[in-house]
């Protein structure tokens, strides 16, 4: 597991079924965490990075690890890939119809990094306290 | 675990649909496939979206293929009432102005 072991919660999330369920979690922590303004931009996050992992990951499982910190709120998104890291763009054209869930995630998340270890890919996303 | 249905309610409304729930990659499949249906005997589609309290990408992605399906025939989609929380992503995205948006 790629993610930091730091994080207070996980949630194991092996299909688009579970996306509502574990958004809410998420978002409800990210409440607590941080108050109401940032739930949208959590919820919206977390449901395009485990989106994206059920897309291009290998078919198992994907990790959703998440918690406050003392800046903030942490949350990271693991899954063992396929192997190809997906570049973020600033922008997507309009016609194109896929590529836009990372480009979301880069505006709305405060830091964002990729890593890669082994074929497990996880992404991380951090939402400053304001 | 939700089943495909109750997290997102699609009712036959005047000119198309309304929505009402949460529209993600477990949803969008269910409302790509009622929107294929209807623009394929109409080139104009409206989508109360009122009741939509989530929406990403897999949303838009459906959203997006309706509307350039639709002004292909010189007709279009139009997204009636939509919620802050569509329209943040609609910024975000940077489709603000790609979409037909009504406030009626």
């Amino acid at each position: 597991m790629v993610c930091s072991e730091a994080m207070d919660e996980e949630a194991i999330v092996s299909s688009t079924a579970d996306l509502a369920g574990v958004r809410r979690d998420v978002a409800a922590a990210a409440r607590r965490a941080l108050g109401d303004e940032v739930v949208p931009d959590v919820a919206l996050v977390v449901s395009e990075l485990i989106t994206n992992a059920l897309e291009h990951g290998s078919g198992e499982a994907v990790s959703v690890a998440y918690g406050a910190t003392d800046s903030g709120f942490e949350l990271c998104v693991s899954s063992a890939s396929t192997g190809r890291l997906v570049p973020i763009q600033a922008t997507v054209p309009s016609d194109r119809h896929r590529g836009r869930g990372l480009q979301i995630v880069a505006s709305l998340a405060d830091e964002v990094s990729i890593a890669d270890a082994g074929g497990d890919i996880a992404v991380h996303c951090r939402f400053v306290r304001r | 675990m939700s089943e495909i249905g109750t997290e997102l309610t699609i009712t036959p409304a005047d000119g198309g649909f309304d929505l009402v729930g949460e529209i993600d990659a477990h949803t969008a499949p269910l409302l790509d496939a009622q929107v294929t249906a209807y623009i394929g005997d109409h080139h104009q589609l409206r989508l109360g979206m009122e009741g939509v309290t989530f929406m990403d990408s897999s949303g838009l992605r459906v959203l997006i293929a309706a509307t350039e399906s639709c002004r292909a025939r010189s007709g279009d989609v139009v997204l009636s009432r939509p919620t802050a929380t569509v329209v943040r992503l609609l910024e975000i995205s940077g489709l603000a102005d790609h979409f037909t948006v009504s406030a009626g």
